[in-house]
């Protein structure tokens, strides 16, 4: 008798055993997913919100209107000539594009790209020689991706030549030169996961032109470290990404920005492993690479808008769960956190002064409906400070 | 101007105007329905006489005093819901009716549906808004038939025919204009009209489907009574259940829901009766779901003991709760938006009043020798069950209600057969078009000559036309709103046009001073699939030439700053083979697909009378 209730006891004991094994198995699965997934994740999104600042100028693509519904969502390009710190609205004219704007720069030119948008499937471009005061109109075929650098322009240093280089929704790279008539595919993700097998390119993340005028083409890489970033020499494609180390030696990366300027990169890259995720700001010269050390995100934070210098300055507005933060990279040097920004901050942007890198201003700019105001950091960098007031008459409901 | 976002109101002139005349033509129709069956019943009894006379009869057969009389249950279903349908059709004669239903009414109802329901109302919303006159005319003339119908029809196969009639029109209505009366929906409730005022009609037709024989034992009432008590419980048990906001008071769901009643125009007596209510359960909130909650169950209770004094108790309880209910939450029904029916207490508290009629009024009487004779059988009991001659037995009241059922029937009929066209036919009427733009100028003037660039790089003008009927527009190919529908309009009427089309060309002009080149007319075309069209023609030139045409056809072309389109006139001119503008229409394509393609249609018909002319 005793043995038989011993035999039950046992029994139902493996019985448990087995369905506390399975629960713990079912536990882990579910981790281990939810762990590849916000792996995948770390793939963050780039936003539209943007600025490049060169020798001949800096542009600003910020949303404007009712930025809650995208079709009385107005978005426009700023500028603010060399030498002056005072913005003006500078949006190409003749198209609608509350999908959003693009701009790629060169040489004081500046290329305007429109994302699709309402019944729009294909991209219109307008390219301004200078300061954006005069447009002309040319086409892209296919509809822009919508990432901050999905649309590089330059010229031809030989030739004289311009060439253009876009990333599109099709996850393509397509590039055209002279007037822009003739796209053709440039490269697509299969050929550079042959090139790279380290990076396990997931996707076109920027592209960008060398003063060559050759491509470099930035992708997302699924693990190991290592950076998408990818140049063409006659046709032949090679990988230039670094590989990064210490902690972030296994993460997933993938890239914000990318700007070239003369014989500097700029790379800023977004750098995941499971929930940690970190910026990590690439200067490229010929005489390597070097690495910022990583600015560590906050778990619900999410990058709202990146600026870049061509001098490698970078900038970042952070928007958490709970207000905002910025922070500023100068090459060689380490991540600064700057006051928190003003309320309703859209972007940041560092205009084209001929201040040294270090003591370079920063100006926000935060949007109330259809006012643009820019504030200013002070000199000690302590606190921000209204410095002008843009109102721009935006014709809401004219896409709706 | 593309995408100003403009629309009709429910209450335009033009359509509120059609809707009157096509009522007042298809009155003339009923008119004569009911003309051709006073004649028709002239002429039954005129050759009814001669038959008889010629048999040595003198005089019409006289009914004879019922066997059994009509269930008394019945009858008072068949009026009460005959009623109920006359008032619905009545209700539907609101002018707001053709534009507002889809918007106002049906398509809100669904809102928090699944999608599967949403879908199913949408195709049934888009059927009415495709064709809102033929649609809000056919809902009046099927709902008054029906109640007509029930009303002179109270024995036989025509009034049974009359509750199948009910059931088939009542789930159209349940399913396509109250979503299943929200049954899928969260926050589902009795108090605001769970399940549906028109299932409860359906419910109603299919016991006057019913052969009499039904009526002849208690069991149907128990059946109904019990049906109605389970599902009383099954709503206790749903307002109950925590989380839905009907304990809360302040802010809850009831509340909130009957402040937003009060707010609609209405008589302010009743206004003040919902406010009060609404303040008194923003106080009360969890007293007054308590007491809603027991109420219920115990009124569910009392029906599915199927004894005749618990269930007059509970009866008699449910028509108090009904009729409050029905005053300081449903707001009478007809209040609070588009009103199509007085909403769900009065049909549900009838229907039981029915069941429990059903239930203790039996129609077998001392002198009837039998409760289960089939009354069906005696469908003319007023004549005489002997093998004569129809002319020896049709009675007087048999002949009239026979005739005023067929009349009845007709007048559903002239409602069903146009909704059912309406249904089949995927082109919007050409009057929403006009509702929304006005209607098309009819003029006679030569066309301003052009000479541009098509999209294929060679010369058309308007001279090289000639001898071909011209659709023409201006389109904006970067435009992100509503030059790809017009685009896709004129493809749609080209379609239409058949064999037509290989007189009829369509141009399309370039409305955009900046991105105007025709590499962008290629992207357009190509983005809208009008590449292998060989009468579409897009053209543009110089800015001097397009601002020149532009000019010449009064289309207003405006750059507007700051990330928003260019902004131009909706015109569209039809031009006849001679090279004169015959129709001048504006071609905004309006907020939805219907409006769009109802465009379609009234360009179609202005092409068609000049290809006639």
């Amino acid at each position: 008798m005793r043995a038989r209730i011993l035999r039950a006891v046992a029994s139902r004991s493996r019985a448990t055993h087995a369905i506390v094994l399975a629960l713990v198995l079912v536990l882990v699965l579910v981790l281990t997913l939810a762990d590849l997934g916000a792996a995948a994740a770390g793939a963050s999104a780039a936003p539209l919100e943007s600025a490049v600042t060169t020798s001949s100028g800096a542009w600003v693509v910020l949303p404007m209107g009712q930025i809650t519904n995208e079709s009385n969502t107005f978005w426009q390009l700023v500028h603010a000539a060399p030498g002056s710190s005072s913005w003006s609205s500078a949006t190409p004219p003749g198209v609608a594009d509350n999908g959003g704007i693009v701009a790629g720069t060169a040489g004081g030119a500046v290329l305007v790209g429109i994302l699709p948008n309402g019944r729009l499937r294909f991209s219109p471009l307008s390219l301004s020689a200078g300061d954006g005061a005069s447009w002309s109109a040319l086409l892209l075929p296919r509809g822009l991706a919508a990432l901050p650098d999905a649309l590089a322009y330059g010229t031809d240093p030989v030739r004289g030549d311009r060439r253009a280089l876009a990333v599109t929704r099709s996850a393509q790279v397509i590039g055209a030169t002279g007037n822009f008539a003739s796209w053709r595919t440039v490269v697509t993700a299969r050929t550079l996961r042959r090139v790279s097998a380290r990076c396990r390119v997931v996707g076109f993340d920027a592209v960008a032109l060398e003063p060559s005028g050759a491509p470099l083409v930035a992708t997302g890489c699924a693990g190991g470290g290592a950076v998408g970033l990818f140049a063409s020499t006659g046709g032949a494609w090679r990988s230039i990404g670094p590989v990064l180390r210490g902690s972030l030696a296994r993460a997933s990366t993938s890239m914000l920005r990318l700007e070239t300027d003369g014989s500097t990169v700029t790379a800023l890259i977004s750098a995941a492993r499971g929930r940690h995720r970190s910026l990590v700001v690439l200067w490229g010269t010929s005489a390597g690479w070097s690495v910022s050390t990583p600015f560590p995100l906050p778990s619900s934070a999410r990058v709202h808008a990146t600026s870049v210098e061509s001098g490698g300055s970078t900038a970042v507005l952070v928007r958490k769960t709970r207000g905002m933060l910025a922070a500023r990279i100068t090459p060689g040097g380490s991540w600064l956190r700057l006051p928190a920004p003003p309320a309703h901050t859209v972007a940041l942007a560092q205009p084209a002064t001929s201040v040294s890198i270090a003591a370079a201003p920063l100006d926000a700019f935060t949007v109330s409906g259809a006012v643009l105001d820019v504030y200013g950091l002070t000199p000690s960098g302590t606190r921000w400070f209204k410095t002008q007031s843009i109102r721009v008459p935006l014709a809401y409901g004219s896409s709706g | 101007m593309p995408g100003m976002g403009r629309s009709s109101q429910t209450g335009n002139s033009l359509i509120v105007s059609d809707f009157h005349s096509a009522l007042f033509r298809q009155l003339l129709v009923v008119i004569l329905i009911v003309v051709l069956c006073m004649v028709g019943f002239n002429v039954i009894r005129t050759v009814q006489y001669r038959r008889l006379k010629a048999n040595g009869q003198t005089s019409f057969p006289k009914a004879l005093p019922s066997l059994v009389a009509e269930p008394l249950a019945r009858r008072f279903l068949r009026i009460t819901f005959g009623c109920l349908w006359i008032l619905d059709g009545l209700l539907q004669i609101q002018s707001s009716m053709p534009l507002g239903l889809p918007a106002g009414v049906v398509q809100p109802s669904a809102s928090g549906s699944p999608a599967w329901v949403q879908h199913l109302v949408n195709i049934g919303a888009s059927i009415w808004s495709d064709h809102p006159i033929q649609a809000a005319a056919a809902a009046v003339w099927i709902q008054l038939g029906l109640g007509v119908w029930l009303l002179v029809a109270p024995r036989g196969r025509w009034s049974r025919l009359g509750g199948a009639a009910s059931v088939g029109w009542g789930l159209v209505v349940w399913a396509f204009g109250e979503s299943f009366g929200g049954i899928f929906a969260p926050g589902l409730t009795l108090l605001f009209g769970a399940p549906g005022a028109v299932i409860l009609y359906v419910v109603a037709g299919i016991v006057l489907a019913l052969p009499e024989r039904a009526f002849a034992s208690p069991r149907l009432g128990r059946v109904v009574l019990g049906a109605g008590g389970a599902f009383l419980i099954g709503m206790a048990i749903l307002q109950a259940w925590p989380g839905r906001g009907y304990w809360q008071g302040h802010g809850g769901t009831l509340s909130a829901m009957v402040q937003e009643m009060a707010k609609t125009p209405q008589p302010a007596l009743l206004s003040s009766w919902l406010t009060s209510f609404a303040t008194f359960d923003s106080a009360h909130g969890w007293a007054v779901n308590l007491v809603l909650v027991v109420i219920l169950t115990t009124i569910g209770v009392l029906f599915l003991t199927g004894r005749r004094r618990f269930v007059l108790v509970g009866l008699v309880a449910f028509v108090v709760l009904s009729l409050a209910d029905w005053v300081l939450i449903e707001d009478l029904g007809f209040f609070g938006s588009l009103g199509t029916d007085p909403n769900s207490m009065p049909p549900m508290a009838s229907l039981l009043v029915g069941g429990y009629l059903a239930m203790v009024r039996l129609p077998a009487t001392a002198d009837t020798p039998s409760a289960a004779t089939d009354l069906a059988t005696t469908v003319a009991h007023e004549i005489p069950a002997v093998a004569a001659p129809w002319w020896e037995r049709a009675t007087f009241p048999y002949v009239t209600r026979t005739m005023a059922a067929v009349a009845a029937v007709a007048v559903v009929i002239l409602g069903t057969a146009p909704m059912a066209m309406a249904a089949v036919n995927p082109n919007a009427d050409p009057v929403v078009s006009e509702a929304l733009d006005g209607t098309p100028n009819t003029i006679d003037a030569p066309a301003a000559p052009f000479s541009l660039t098509d999209q294929h790089g060679n010369t058309v003008s308007l001279a090289g036309l000639r001898g071909h009927v011209v659709a023409l527009t201006f389109l904006d190919p970067v435009c992100t709103t509503d030059c790809p529908l017009i685009a896709q309009e004129f493809r749609r009427t080209d379609q239409r046009l058949g064999a037509q089309s290989s007189r009829v060309d369509f141009v399309a002009i370039v409305a955009n001073p900046i991105y105007r080149s025709a590499s962008f007319t290629n992207a357009f075309d190509r983005q809208e699939n009008l590449t292998g069209i060989a009468n579409w023609h897009y053209l543009t030139g110089s800015l001097g030439q397009l601002q020149k045409v532009w000019s010449s056809y009064g289309e207003l072309v405006q750059i507007i700053p700051d990330g928003a389109m260019i902004a131009h006139s909706d015109l569209a001119f039809v031009i006849d083979a001679q090279g004169h503008v015959r129709a001048e229409l504006i071609d905004d394509p309006g907020p939805t697909q219907t409006t769009a393609s109802s465009f379609s249609s009234l360009l179609l018909s202005r092409i068609d009378q000049v290809l006639g002319s």
